[in-house]
């Protein structure tokens, strides 16, 4: 088996930690195939409970990654999220670099 | 291994799949076949054919809102580009409408009425035969792949088999289909409802 390429494991190491984390990932890769979502369709999807789920979406917001609407339907409140322009840009680029570095050849 | 790309498609196809399993959306398919049915045999309710499209929009909103979202949660769908899905269903419409002018060439006389009214049926079977497959594709469920087959089997059977005279053969086409589409629709429909049960007050529907 060949050794790694150096490159690669640079470009591993500089994956995004902030969409790496698998939970944050699972909701990224959600929020990336659709349009918008609202937190029970995620919770559904992605298992995590709900105060895990609620700390990871701040996380996102916080980097810029989600944006996030608090609306009411029927007198009951819907928080949806979405992926930011720059959230969309970060998670092409996570999922480039992962590609890249785990692919032979780089 | 799946690739990163293969398990987003499996990502996307699992969200449509979740939008889907409602049922609604056929339910409402069922009635447009109805109003098909009726404009069909009086053009001058054409416009009802038309401004339906509004109302059922709405009916599919408030379903939604009413009966999905409160039990599995709201999802809008990406769609393709706006222009690569035009393009796409510009190049099914004409080459099903090409083909369609070809086969009644080679069947008989392309220019009486008659005969376009027969062969209607295995027309518009394959138009809403599209819908249903994009659907199946999109969401990979089964239903879909059989109205799909119900529909241009039965355009099949009432152009040629039952053949009525005129445009009834479109007329029961479309009332078969739109029955059929209501049956299936209004049956996952109650399933959902008895399988996804309204959360109960307290359970997480919201961030902490």
């Amino acid at each position: 088996m060949s050794l790694p390429d150096p490159d690669d494991l640079r470009r591993l190491a500089g994956l995004d930690k902030v969409i790496h984390e698998p939970g944050r990932l699972a909701i990224v890769s959600y929020l990336a195939v659709v349009e918008e979502a609202d937190f029970l369709f995620l919770l559904d999807q992605t298992g995590l409970t709900r105060g895990n789920m609620s700390s990871h979406i701040a996380k996102l917001e916080k980097a810029g990654y989600l944006e996030v609407d608090k609306t009411f339907v029927e007198r009951v409140p819907r928080t949806t999220y979405r992926l930011t322009a720059s959230g969309r840009e970060a998670f092409d680029s996570y999922r480039a670099n992962l590609l890249g570095s785990l692919s032979p050849g780089g | 291994m799946s690739t990163p790309d293969a398990a987003l498609t499996d990502l996307e196809r699992r969200a449509w799949r979740y939008d889907a399993q409602d049922g609604i959306a056929e339910v409402l398919a069922g009635f447009l076949f109805l109003i098909v049915a009726r404009a069909v045999v009086d053009p001058r309710l054409t416009w009802m054919l038309a401004l339906s499209i509004f109302p059922l929009h709405f009916a599919r909103k408030i379903l939604k809102e009413r009966y999905s979202y409160p039990r599995v949660g709201y999802v809008k769908l990406r769609s393709e580009e706006g222009a690569e899905l035009g393009r796409g269903m510009l190049t099914y419409v004409l080459g099903l409408l090409a083909i369609f002018i070809v086969g009644i060439w080679l069947l008989g006389d392309i220019t009486n009425p008659a005969q376009w009214k027969r062969w209607l049926p295995i027309l518009a079977g394959g138009y809403s035969a599209g819908g249903f497959i994009y659907l199946a594709q999109k969401a990979g469920l089964v239903r879909h792949w059989v109205l799909a087959a119900v529909s241009v089997g039965w355009g099949v059977a009432c152009a040629g088999w039952l053949n009525p005279p005129g445009i009834l053969g479109m007329q029961r086409w479309a009332v078969g289909l739109g029955m059929v589409c209501l049956v299936v629709g209004t049956v996952t429909f109650f399933s959902f409802l008895r399988t996804h049960p309204v959360r109960a007050a307290g359970e997480p529907n919201e961030p902490a």
